[in-house]
């Protein structure tokens, strides 16, 4: 065995036990030096471990295994981590308008893993609002109250509309 | 008898009048299946056109099928068939119920038991094993189910399961249930076992239900379907993030969480994370107490119910210490979905908290009460239509105009119009107990107009929610898979009951992967659209509407719950979410030894559905289904406004009404799946001959209700 | 209680766990009832009296009614696996007769006692595979053994004899005979892979090696609610 190879060996089972344990590895954890990283990058780029998989961020670089953790989790975890709230929201309000599509009720970034504030939100929501690169998030309100938020590139304000009073509204009258 | 597989082999037949009991055999129906199968063709041939529900010469049929009582994922449910009173023309039609009554009958022996005539004074039908005899009901007569139960167990043993009629029932409330254990309540076949002087049926059963493959082939099935199964519903995608999911959904009753815990229990059970794979949890996926009663309800849940040998776990459990403290009612409640708003649904003016309740305690408060109460004298609420109705009818002054004026001074509205549960106490012991004028709101909405004349604007507005002029409610119409659910509903003879459809588009995963599903299921992803984003009628609808039909009718006689079968998805990425659909067919042909596939139990659903489709002829007394009885009320077909009031054209974004022009074809491509007639949608002779119900195609035209 | 000095007396509704039988047979028998690895044989107690002595089972399930949702799946997946056939009454886990009413049965108070038309308690019962067990020695041709490899006490088929001795002794009502083939039929553990606790949605029932279903079914701390109620069931 070649000296490196442990040091990387070991990061692997650092970023497994952290997936297993619902979290991501930043690399800034991990301490790495610059041997350690080339190894791990000839490490990813091999598949040798091919559960390993990495999210380049702003702040830091991301590790997770995805045996433990979907990606869709982790992309979730990488945002709260990357510390710009209006930008996860609006990301995953994007991914959400595309991928189903519906629009997303603000509610949901109360619960796990997002976890905010009532406070917080409030605020994140008005800057939102403000922000250039977030002019295509757009809200709705349903007739029981509850926001939604959805990307107009993906979804027509008709449509948002009247998914919105069908998740809050129509699915409860309609068991 | 020959030895038989999944059936027990043997009809119990039980008439009231002359207290006769005997035996018949099930496999010369077998061509129907089981259960809802084999009832329809017992109406058919035993209960003529124009028999009154409550008349004596009327059958109730108690059917399981082969796969209950064999441990199959969900095989728990007892269809009921009979006439419907509720129904402007007393069709036939199946009422349902969960529990664990149809699998003691099957222990005891018994496939179906059909009960005719009418008891000179009121008796309970005690089976036990093949020992089966009436016992003096005049004790019974008149209590509450719930005491009712405990005084026939105490007779009997606590092992019994018993289906029993309440107060509502025995009075013949149209509106009135069958009910067996804690929860599990069928509505709208009340009043015909009340008017056969039939409280109850009691059974013990000691004996079993063989499996015809070896025991290790349904094992090894058994755990198959495990890795399919989701959540209530089937739906397979959870409501909250999880490590291990990609996806989530927000209707989704997959409501397990860490952190969200059965937390009246001791110690509290967590539902937690609940991977997928592992089967020790799939109890735990859904959490019934929040999503039924709100957040709120966490604190006061035990745990969850549900039906024989299912692993799902629809009801919750919940102690509600209020219930005694302010109505001096037992706090042990349990129920699900309906089961709760329906009777809250008659709290119509809100239930707003008062100062020192939590969020939305008042509403759990009302739900529960309500829900106790039903269930207690046993009225049904016509799938929430119950409380709709008095809306209108309160609201519109119709009841000022048609209660005596002394009856409406003595309600206490001022109750209801504050939002006080108590109101539920007195709306319950007038109506369930027939007084007054007001109890008629329990004869069904058919029934309520003809006597207080509600006029046209009742079945227009769109809240009122009634589909069809036929007297029944939306349940899963137009809002649910667009044209499919929408003519879905047309077919039947009450709310349509179909879980097939809705639980198919609500399963959680994105639209992308529905479309696919569809593609392999029904040929094309335009069998599917996304919600509020429909699109004209086509065939592979077509193909839908018969699938959700044929098979609902096939869980119905096997009996499988169409609450989660069919098994469309799973909540299994290495999987690609692909469940199985052939899987009714696997387990049939292991447990009975018959093999069938697939195409083989889906044809003979569509035999038993278009024996259903002859019944609801002959007691029309018209062929002319597609005008006479498959219309729906106004409001589906018009288009409906925006927030400001603008006008959203159909199969645009943003609605999910129809058109009739397009409806019309929709009926027609149905009837043609069908191989029923396009004009009529009345079957053709060829068809039931083809079928093989030559018998069926001779007496409709000797009526001269076939088609030309 | 007098049972410790009952529990040598085959003929006693009550059973003993391996505690009280250690405190019968007096310290000096711990070695031998280690080593005693098959079957049963007769030993002789410190005061003289002879006894049967069994070998203890690898363990025992333990139901958690804490946790049980009343599906019954484990009784049909016992009786599916061991018998080809679905059965309540021969399962040998038994949820459904106090599914309603809790073990007691009916009461005035059934509103708020065990079981699903009370306060939604579901209360099994379970072979406890006693280390001394009334069904074994009931059993007047030797019928039922401890199994070499398990240790849970098995009914041999082809030498059953139908008499009922077994359910009439067992004090858990768990040994049944078949009403359909008249042979006994109790807890054998599913040769060491108990199809019970894999079919439970839950996670209600569990194997547990013996020292442990001994403290969880027997012990004063006991979690099983079945112990709440000693003596014979209903
Ligand atoms: S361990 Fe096996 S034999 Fe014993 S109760 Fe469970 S399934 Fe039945
Ligand atoms: S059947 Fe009864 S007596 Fe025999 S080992 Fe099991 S619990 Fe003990
Ligand atoms: S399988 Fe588990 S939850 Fe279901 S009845 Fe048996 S012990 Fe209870």
């Amino acid at each position: 065995m070649s000296d490196q190879a442990s040091p990387v060996t070991a990061y692997v089972e650092v970023i497994r036990e952290a997936s297993h344990a619902t979290k991501l590895t930043a690399l800034s954890e991990l301490a790495c030096n610059e041997q350690d990283l080339a190894g791990m990058e000839v490490l990813l780029s091999a598949q040798a471990e091919d559960d390993i998989k990495l999210m380049r961020g702003s702040r830091d670089l991301y590790y997770f295994s995805d045996k433990y953790m979907t990606s869709a989790y982790a992309l979730h975890l990488f945002r709260v981590a990357e510390k710009d709230p209006a930008r996860m929201i609006a990301d995953t309000v994007r991914d959400e308008s595309r991928i189903y599509p519906r629009p997303t009720p603000i509610a949901s970034f109360l619960e796990a893993p997002f976890r905010m504030s009532k406070a917080a939100l409030d605020g994140v929501l008005w800057q939102i609002s403000q922000r250039n690169d977030m002019e295509d998030i757009k809200s709705t309100t349903a007739s029981d109250g509850s926001i939604y938020l959805y990307s107009n590139e993906y979804l027509s304000a008709a449509h948002a509309d009247s998914l919105a009073e069908w998740e809050a509204v129509g699915k409860v009258e309609n068991p | 008898m020959t030895n038989t597989f999944g059936y027990t082999g043997k009809i119990l037949r039980v008439d009231l009048t002359t207290g006769k009991i005997w035996t018949d055999d099930t496999m010369k129906y077998k061509d129907f299946i089981g259960g809802e199968g084999m009832s329809m063709k017992i109406m058919w041939d035993e209960v003529p056109a124009g028999t009154h529900p409550f008349s004596p010469e009327n059958k109730i049929i108690f059917g399981s099928g082969p796969l209950c009582g064999t441990g199959v994922p969900c095989s728990g449910r007892t269809n009921i068939t009979s006439l419907l009173p509720s129904n402007p023309d007393h069709s036939v039609s199946s009422s349902h119920m969960g529990g664990y009554f149809s699998v003691e009958m099957k222990y005891a022996g018994w496939d179906l038991i059909v009960v005719e005539g009418k008891s000179a004074k009121p008796v309970w039908l005690r089976i036990e094993d093949d020992k089966v005899w009436l016992e003096d009901g005049r004790w019974v007569w008149g209590k509450g189910m719930f005491d009712a139960m405990a005084m026939i167990s105490s007779q009997m043993g606590k092992e019994a399961q018993i289906a029993m009629i309440g107060p509502a029932g025995e009075n013949q409330l149209n509106l009135s249930v069958i009910r067996t254990g804690a929860s599990h309540s069928a509505g709208g076949h009340g009043g015909v076992m009340g008017s056969k002087n039939l409280k109850a049926i009691a059974i013990k059963g000691t004996g079993s239900v063989k499996v015809a493959a070896r025991p290790e082939e349904l094992m090894a099935l058994d755990k198959y379907m495990m890795t399919i199964i989701g959540a209530n519903n089937q739906h397979v995608v959870p409501r909250f993030p999880h490590p291990w999911a990609e996806y989530t959904a927000s209707g989704s009753r997959w409501t397990a969480k860490k952190g969200l815990y059965w937390g009246a229990a001791n110690p509290p059970v967590e539902t937690g994370e609940c991977y997928p794979e592992d089967m020790q949890s799939v109890g735990l996926r859904t959490h019934k107490g929040f999503q039924d009663l709100g957040a709120v309800a966490e604190k006061y849940t035990v745990s969850m119910g549900g039906c024989a040998h299912c692993p799902i776990r629809c009801h919750s459990q919940v102690r509600i210490p209020q219930l005694e403290e302010r109505y001096g009612i037992d706090p042990n409640v349990s129920n699900t979905c309906v089961g709760y708003s329906g009777p809250n649904g008659i709290m119509f003016k809100g239930t707003p908290d008062l100062p020192g309740q939590e969020k939305g305690e008042q509403s759990m408060i009302s739900k529960t009460l309500g829900s106790h109460l039903a269930d207690d004298y046993g009225v049904w609420c016509n799938y929430g239509q119950m409380g709709r109705d008095l809306n209108w009818t309160y609201t519109h002054g119709i009841l000022k105009k048609v209660l005596p004026a002394d009856e409406y001074a003595s309600i206490s509205w001022d109750l209801l119009e504050k939002g006080d549960p108590a109101f539920l106490i007195d709306f319950y012991d007038r109506v369930a107990n027939k007084k007054g004028e007001l109890w008629h709101i329990a004869d069904g909405s058919y029934w309520i107009d003809k006597r207080w004349n509600l006029g046209e604007e009742y079945w227009a507005y769109d809240k009122n929610k009634l589909w069809s002029k036929l007297g029944y409610p939306v349940h899963h119409a137009n809002e649910s898979q667009s044209q499919v659910g929408a003519l879905v509903s047309c077919f039947s003879n009450r709310d349509a009951q179909n879980h097939s459809h809705s639980n198919f588009g609500a399963a959680g995963v994105p639209l992308e992967l529905l479309k696919q599903v569809a593609a392999e299921e029904f040929g094309t992803p335009d069998a599917i659209d996304g919600p509020m984003d429909y699109t004209p009628m086509n065939q592979g609808k077509a193909n839908f509407v018969k699938w959700a039909l044929t098979r609902t009718m096939l869980h119905n006689s096997l009996t499988l719950c169409n609450w989660m079968w069919p098994m469309a998805f799973s909540p299994l990425k290495s999987r690609n979410y692909r469940g199985d659909t052939a899987l009714e067919a696997k387990f049939y042909s292991l447990v009975t030894g018959i093999p069938m596939t697939k195409e083989d139990l889906d044809r003979a659903a569509t035999r038993t559905f278009t024996l259903f489709r002859a019944l609801t002829i002959r007691s029309m007394g018209t062929a002319d289904m597609r005008n006479k009885h498959d219309q729906t009320t106004s409001w589906v077909i018009t288009a409906t406004k925006d927030k400001n009031g603008k006008e959203i054209p159909q199969f645009t974004k943003g609605t999910d009404r129809m058109t009739q022009e397009d409806m019309e074809k929709g009926r027609g491509l149905v009837y043609k799946a069908f191989g029923w007639d396009e004009k009529t949608g009345a079957p053709t002779k060829a068809t039931l001959e083809a079928l093989g119900m030559p018998e069926v195609a001779a007496e409709l035209a000797a009526k001269g209700l076939l088609p030309a | 209680m007098d049972s410790k000095q009952n529990a040598a007396d085959s003929g006693s509704k009550r059973s003993t766990s391996r505690r009280d039988f250690l405190k019968l047979a007096g310290a000096g028998f711990l070695g031998a009832l280690a080593t005693t690895t098959l079957g049963m044989g007769v030993m002789e107690t410190a005061d003289g009296r002879k006894v049967e002595v069994w070998a203890l089972s690898s363990g025992a399930i333990v139901h958690d009614p804490n946790r049980c949702v009343g599906c019954r799946r484990c009784e049909a997946a016992c009786t599916v696996r061991n018998d080809g056939k679905g059965s309540a009454f021969i399962s040998r886990i038994k949820v459904s007769r106090n599914l309603q009413y809790g073990k007691l049965g009916v009461s005035a108070a059934y509103a708020k006692a065990n079981g699903q038309m009370g306060n939604f308690l579901v209360v099994a019962d379970t072979c406890r595979q006693c280390s001394h067990p009334a069904c074994g020695m009931a059993c007047p041709v030797g019928a039922i053994t401890a199994d070499p490899t398990t240790g849970a006490r098995v009914v041999d088929v082809d030498r059953c004899v139908s008499c009922g001795a077994c359910q009439d002794a067992c004090p858990w009502g768990i040994a049944t005979l078949d009403p359909e083939t008249k042979v006994s039929t109790k807890c054998m553990l599913c040769d060491g892979d108990p199809n019970c606790t894999k079919n439970c949605p839950t996670g209600a029932i569990k194997f547990y090696p013996w020292e442990e279903a001994e403290a969880l079914l027997f012990g004063t701390d006991a979690t099983s609610g079945a112990t709440a109620v000693s003596g014979a069931s209903a």
